[in-house]
């Protein structure tokens, strides 16, 4: 008895850590959700978008402010009229349970882009922040380097500009 | 009896190795210590905790960009001084995860502003900062942010140039 006393014991001082704050996850739900939604919204899908962000949601997209659920529609619908191809090369994402409650998950995604006027094939490696608050996301951050975007959507909006009226 | 407790040890380690968990949040710990250091010795012109703790053949992801290399990697990091000044981050947030494959990763992320020293605009721009440790030194820093500040900067120097 005094045996497996201290081996239970053993094995809980070994496992626990003063510091530890939280445990990190990369297969459980939420995880597997924000995979799901990536994975849909390189195939122009958007059914699940009601299912995973608040309606209210927050979007900070590179230090630019918006709100709400058709805001990031609208947003995710503007890259697929930009690119004619949005692939995915790698991606990686944990969520992070705190003790305090808080849950956010880290996504880091590389997509591979095609113009869809100039067909310049190019690359955006972008970083995902989101925080969860009653099974939906209530908050993203994205972070990517935008200077590839921004001159891909000019070129777009010029050829928007001399478009043909009538065709 | 034995059978019983021994049964109940191995299914104890049977649902601890299953679990979903891949990693540990730690907080006030060694390594997330020092990356406030380099961070705050960032803040101050200064990159001596970050010398210390880098390993020779370590690298650093910019942005997409590779760089390769202690020397290299410092003078990356030092670049920034020169495009900007009033470096200082605000929201900061760091932690570390220690690693089912029992490495460890420190996690810094907060709003980097700067003023630009050649367009003198002030900037403001959410970054995220990845420190992979091995045998106590980083042997990998990944850097996710928006390096538009760097681009008008440049523009602004370049076209400065010109007039010369």
């Amino acid at each position: 008895m005094n045996r497996l006393y201290f081996l239970f014991l053993f094995l809980l001082i070994s496992c626990s850590n003063s510091n530890q704050i939280g445990v990190v996850k990369n297969s459980d739900n939420r995880s597997l959700k924000l995979v799901t939604f990536i994975n849909e919204y390189v195939d122009e899908n958007y059914k699940t978008l009601d299912s995973i962000f608040s309606d209210s949601v927050h979007l900070n997209l590179n230090n630019r402010l918006y709100k709400g659920i058709l805001k990031l529609e609208d947003g995710l619908e503007l890259y697929h009229q930009i690119y004619s191809e949005i692939s995915i090369d790698s991606q990686f994402l944990c969520t992070f349970y705190l003790d305090d409650g808080s849950i956010k998950t880290f996504q880091k995604v590389n997509f591979i882009t095609k113009n869809k006027i100039t067909r310049n094939v190019g690359s955006i490696r972008s970083f995902f922040e989101y925080k969860w608050s009653d099974g939906y996301v209530v908050e993203l951050n994205v972070v990517f380097d935008s200077e590839t975007l921004n001159k891909e959507e000019k070129l777009y909006k010029n050829s928007l500009k001399n478009k043909p009226i009538g065709n | 009896m034995r059978v019983f407790y021994t049964l109940l040890v191995f299914s104890f380690c049977i649902m601890s190795c299953t679990s979903d968990v891949i990693g540990v949040v730690l907080e006030n710990d060694i390594y997330s210590y020092r990356v406030t250091q380099m961070i705050n010795d960032h803040e101050e012109t200064k990159s001596d905790f970050l010398e210390k703790y880098l390993n020779e053949d370590s690298f650093i992801e910019y942005s997409g960009e590779m760089f390769n290399g202690k020397q290299n990697l410092i003078k990356v990091w030092k670049s920034e001084f020169y495009f900007f000044s009033n470096v200082f981050f605000d929201n900061k947030e760091v932690f570390t995860t220690f690693n089912k494959d029992r490495s460890y990763t420190t996690i810094f992320k907060g709003n980097w502003n700067a003023k630009g020293n050649f367009t003198n605009n002030t900037y403001k721009v959410y970054s995220f900062y990845e420190f992979k440790w091995k045998y106590n030194k980083i042997c990998e820093i990944h850097v996710h942010w928006n390096n538009e500040p760097y681009y008008k900067e440049w523009n602004k120097l370049m076209k400065s140039k010109e007039y010369e």
